[in-house]
């Protein structure tokens, strides 16, 4: 076993970029389709991401001076919210799920492409019909758009941002039961349930829960048009309806949905911790099986964001689950701490991120306790308290995954190194600036600022001119990554296969992949995060010996722009 | 590495793991403890009976959020520099798959732990929602963006006699044990400290929420359905506000207009300056036993003494030069003090969700009185004495109606005047609200530009923009006020035609001249042909 050769199936071509103009076509291949995904979710992360600059520029002063309005505010936050959910960090984690499930599971593609490429392409007009509510009056009852006042008392941009939603959900519907099909049916030989690189685990468990929640959405979706342009009274109080259904129909999407958003960033992190700290994920069955407790508890929660809204007696239910899940989410960080323990840790800007992902998700998950109990959150529900804790987990969890993602397989999709020098700049003005964004969140909410306010109590003027001033520099740190991808795509260091010398079988094929990824049948090592064995070495030279050297980020060394032929296979094996 | 395994071939967990963990354990501890002692430092003021559980509890959250916070941060910096490959080290770390005992261990406490939390957080809330003895009952009303606030006070003995004698028992509602209450609205919040608040809350419009920072108590108002919540306010450290008898409204003008920066903000979260009167100038011992005697005739005259304090201070003043200091004793000052001085705190009531644009500007004050004699002798008697006694002049009875905070306007609206009556009471309007028109010199608006404007002669204008403010909007602003109900008196936004008529008479006068730019006789006639359809 120790010195066991592993057999390559067939020859492979040459690494080869696609032509850009393919990334602007119809494209059925999983990678094409996750390049699409990821460039336009990051073009709808600059936008909403001035959004929040403006925001923050009207916080400055506790008067309303920079927007016309109070409603302006609103459709500014609004917007801010939404697109960063539902075209941002939605679409992005699915950009990457495309690009990498297949990979990571050895697939050619994944099991639907065509039904891939068509729910890519719901994204676009729903984003047309997001920003045409701008010629309409545009939607100003914030993302959660709870009724009346997102029914009687709105614009029209008001039933194009539920247009909108309705298309974005149901892309994501199409896209995890892709998924789904494509992890259950597409393993290789060889490769368990539990043999699965823990992304595919993250992402197998978010789309259970897409394909559970999201009808409810849109349900809920339907009957708030309805009541728009048809009439009825689902959410009128006046005329029997129930403002609370909203309420409960939204936040039980809305809740998972945060685990949508979070889940494939847990997934990133685990991969970003074992390869860069050389070390197996420790205890892989409980990160993997508490993705899935996760997935289910967190059905059960919803109505911990209506402790103010909510029938008393109600209340406290919701918060014991809601402080059960609480214990799925500790064995993850403590797996993860007892993975990197011990470890060979290499600080490279992706694993930077990670670790950073980690000490500021900690930091969200304790306020999330503090939000969970019903007495606290009465004094706490609606504040910044809130939007601190949110941003914490979304920003400091999956922001900060995406980040550590983008510098880890940047070099696979590409085939070439981001700047390290520019990805640690990077790294340090995002984690200074969001630190300093939104931990002082926390008092200035306590203290009594409410969330959705263009105009405060002046005594907290010195706390949001902290929190703009830091916003403006988180804000300006997004333009370095972009600098560094930009440079890095045409200067970056040649690649090759596998520089981080990692296990899963996505780096077991030249970068970027060729079309239909593998040439042959891929064969999986025994266990995704085998570091530190003779038999992993052994693996991890006989691809060397397949697919040519990679750059080394230890020992740097220019290689040659193309990568070289491969060699003829092995003769050793089987 | 040594992840303490119990099964080792040397067998037993090792002295140095165990008290390395021990000491670790001890040191989280104590690390959890430090970081709760800030809870109070980033709070607000404790305010009220539930604030003191709430904050208890949430301290109790920070020391364990605290030690999990220093625990994880802990390992990953310490990972961080013992395990970082040095210069030139390569090759993997050790091939280590998990520890089952430990990973029991890492899920058995947090369990415990949340289950205790529940436990501790259902206690408390069960504590917060009980009902308490002799709870007085706040009928709150929200609407975009002003806050009204509705009690009945009960009427018996004397009392009742004074209304039936001034043929003023229309003014009451019969209640279901025969007995009578004054209905009392007003736009700031009165309590005091002590007093078991329940609120009971409806919405006209969409959905609100009422916060009181400082009472930790919060819940939304829901269409359609009527919520509730408890707090009793308790005795606070603050120097408490302090309110004497002298008007604020001038120099809150002259503030507002000097900090147009802020656009009023100041007044708007309350915290302005309040002068208080320092009586150490003015005085010398005969003359201020002839106040004394004075205070008290006064107190007995009028139970309801704040509107006459006023007056009669400034006319104490005038009387008197020489020092006092060193003429008064301590319980003559504490009995000036107990007259003249109320002492109040004061804080904002936010709406904490979303309700539209005039969102960050839908406020309210709630007043805090430390004791039952001020809430009743500042606010409940005047309101008593107002029903018994309404002005015969429609001009002074609308300043009156604007002055108690009957209508939510102060939420919108910028008005701040101090008009009197002909016995020299004085009816202080302070509204600072941002979302409508200003109310400033609106007699001069309403006979000039919005009068050729809208082709109504200005009392008809404005009478008209009262029941149907849709009809005349103003450049520059949307039509969200209410409209009024003049017909139905069981609706939340009734408003009796009388009401109206002496409201516009008054705004009639808010001008340069202070004369009325109205034809009431005109206006008796609009009113009586006016109906809402037009």
């Amino acid at each position: 076993m120790a010195t066991a050769t592993y057999p390559i199936g067939g020859l492979q071509t040459p690494a080869k970029r696609p032509a850009l103009s393919e990334y602007f076509r119809w494209s059925i291949d999983h990678k094409i389709i996750g390049v699409q995904y990821m460039v336009m979710a990051f073009v709808f992360f600059i936008i909403a991401g001035g959004m929040a600059m403006l925001i923050r520029w009207e916080l400055l002063t506790p008067a309303i001076d920079l927007m016309a309005s109070g409603s302006s505010y609103n459709t500014l936050f609004t917007l801010h919210g939404t697109m960063m959910i539902f075209t941002w960090i939605v679409p992005m984690f699915a950009g990457f799920g495309n690009y990498l499930i297949p990979l990571m599971l050895g697939a050619k593609d994944m099991a639907f492409p065509w039904l891939n490429a068509f729910a890519f392409w719901l994204i676009p007009p729903a984003g047309l019909l997001l920003i045409a509510g701008y010629f309409v009056g545009p939607a100003e009852a914030g993302w959660t758009s709870y009724p009346p006042l997102s029914t009687i008392y709105s614009p029209d941009g008001q039933t194009l941002w539920a247009l909108s939603i309705h298309l974005l959900g149901l892309s994501s519907i199409l896209g995890a039961i892709n998924f789904i099909v494509t992890i259950k049916n597409m393993r290789p030989p060889g490769m368990g349930w539990f043999q699965m690189p823990l992304f595919v685990w993250a992402t197998f468990a978010t789309s259970i829960i897409v394909v559970l929640a999201t009808p409810f959405l849109a349900g809920a979706l339907t009957l708030l048009i309805l009541d728009r342009v048809a009439g009825t009274t689902f959410f009128n109080a006046t005329a029997g309806g129930d403002v609370l259904l909203w309420q409960n129909v939204f936040w039980f999407y809305s809740h998972p949905a945060v685990y949508i958003m979070v889940l494939p960033g847990f997934g990133i992190l685990s991969e970003l911790l074992s390869v860069h700290s050389r070390k197996p994920i420790f205890g892989y069955r409980m990160i993997a099986l508490s993705s899935m407790a996760i997935a289910l508890v967190g059905f059960t929660v919803w109505a911990h964001h209506m402790f103010t809204s909510l029938q008393p007696e109600l209340r406290i239910p919701f918060m014991i689950t809601s402080f059960i899940i609480a214990v799925p989410t500790g064995i993850k960080i403590f797996g993860w701490l007892g993975t990197i323990f011990g470890g060979k840790i290499r600080l490279n800007s992706a694993m930077l991120f990670g670790l950073g992902f980690l000490s500021l998700f900690v930091i969200g998950g304790i306020s999330g306790m503090m939000l969970g109990s019903v007495p606290v959150d009465i004094h706490m529900h609606d504040t910044y308290f809130v939007v601190s804790h949110f941003h914490f987990v979304l920003f400091g969890g999956s922001v900060f995954a995406i980040y550590g993602g983008i510098y880890h397989w940047f070099p696979k999709f590409t085939g070439r190194m981001l700047n390290e020098r520019l990805g640690k700049i990077h790294f340090a003005l995002t984690y200074f600036g969001f630190f300093f964004t939104f931990f002082p969140m926390h008092m200035v909410g306590i203290a009594g600022m409410p969330r959705r306010v263009a105009e405060y109590d002046p005594q907290f003027q010195n706390w949001n001119l902290l929190i703009g001033f830091s916003a403006f520099v988180l804000g300006f740190s997004t333009f370095v990554l972009v600098y560094n991808v930009f440079v890095s795509i045409y200067r970056g260091k040649v690649a090759g296969a596998n520089p981080w010398r990692a296990l899963t079988l996505e780096w077991q094929t030249s970068s970027p992949p060729p079309a239909y990824n593998f040439v042959g049948d891929p064969i999986p090592f025994e266990d995704p995060y085998g570091y530190g064995t003779d038999a992993s070495k052994a693996y991890l030279e006989a691809m060397e010996a397949r697919f040519g050297e990679s750059f080394n980020p230890e020992k740097p060394k220019a290689l040659p722009p193309t990568t070289p032929t491969p060699a003829p296979e092995p003769s050793a094996g089987d | 590495m040594d992840y303490g395994h119990s099964n080792k071939p040397e067998g037993g967990v090792s002295g140095t793991l165990i008290a390395t963990v021990g000491i670790v354990a001890v040191l989280l501890v104590i690390g959890g403890i430090l970081i709760a002692q800030f809870t109070p430092v980033i709070f607000p003021t404790q305010a009220s009976a539930e604030s003191l559980q709430i904050d208890q509890l949430f301290a109790v959250l920070l020391g364990i959020g605290g030690a999990i916070f220093l625990l994880v941060e802990g390992a990953l910096l310490y990972s961080i520099v013992r395990f970082r490959v040095k210069p030139g080290e390569t090759g993997d770390g050790p091939t280590v798959h998990g520890n089952a005992l430990l990973e029991i261990v890492w899920t058995a406490i947090p369990a415990v732990i949340v289950v205790i939390l529940a436990f501790y957080s259902f206690s408390v809330w069960q504590d917060i929602r009980a009902p308490k003895d002799n709870e007085m009952v706040v009928n709150a009303t929200g609407a975009r963006f002003a806050w009204t606030f509705n009690y009945d006070v009960p009427i018996s003995g004397d009392t009742l006699t004074a209304f039936e004698q001034g043929e003023r028992m229309s003014a009451l509602k019969q209640t279901d044990d025969g007995g009578y209450m004054l209905p009392v609205t007003s736009n700031i919040l009165y309590t005091y400290v002590g007093d078991s608040v329940r609120m009971v809350m409806n919405t006209q419009d969409v959905i609100h929420a009422f916060w009181v920072p400082e009472m930790r108590i919060k819940q939304d108002l829901l269409p359609g359905r009527q919520t509730e919540a408890r707090f009793t306010p308790i005795a606070t450290d603050d120097v408490a506000r302090q309110r004497t008898f002298t008007s604020r409204a001038d120099n809150a003008l002259t503030a507002y207009r000097e900090d147009s920066d802020t656009r009023g903000l100041n007044d708007v979260f309350g915290r302005r300056a309040v002068d208080v009167i320092t009586l150490s100038d003015t005085f010398d011992q005969a003359t201020f036993d002839a106040v004394v005697k004075a205070v008290r005739d006064t107190r007995a005259q009028y139970p309801t003494i704040e509107p006459y304090a006023t007056q009669f201070l400034e006319s104490a003043r005038g009387l008197l030069s020489a020092e006092i200091s060193t003429l008064v004793d301590e319980p003559t000052l504490q009995l000036f003090a107990e007259t003249f001085v109320i002492n109040y705190s004061q804080y904002r009531v936010v709406c904490t969700e979303l309700c539209g644009s005039g969102h960050g500007a839908m406020y309210a004050f709630i007043r805090v009185y430390d004791s039952e004699d001020a809430f009743l002798r500042s606010f409940i008697d005047p309101a008593i004495d107002r029903a018994v006694n309404p002005p015969d002049n429609p001009v002074v009875r609308g300043a009156q109606i604007l002055a108690s905070g009957a209508y939510p306007c102060a939420g919108c609206h910028i008005l701040q005047e101090s008009p009197t009556d002909e016995a020299g009471n004085i009816y202080s309007i302070e509204w600072a609200g941002v979302t409508g028109p200003s109310l400033e010199g609106i007699g001069d608006r309403a006979a000039g530009a919005r009068s050729s404007s809208t082709g109504e002669a200005p009392e008809e204008y404005l009478y008209h923009s009262l029941y149907v403010p849709g009809d005349y909007l103003v450049p520059g602003f949307g039509n969200l006020m209410n409209n009024f109900q003049a017909s139905d008196p069981t609706a939340p936004n009734y408003m009796p035609v009388e009401d109206a008529k002496a409201i516009v008479a008054y705004l009639c006068t808010i001008n340069d001249t202070g004369e009325s730019v109205c034809d009431l006789d005109n206006l008796n006639t609009y009113a009586e042909n006016f109906t809402d359809d037009n």
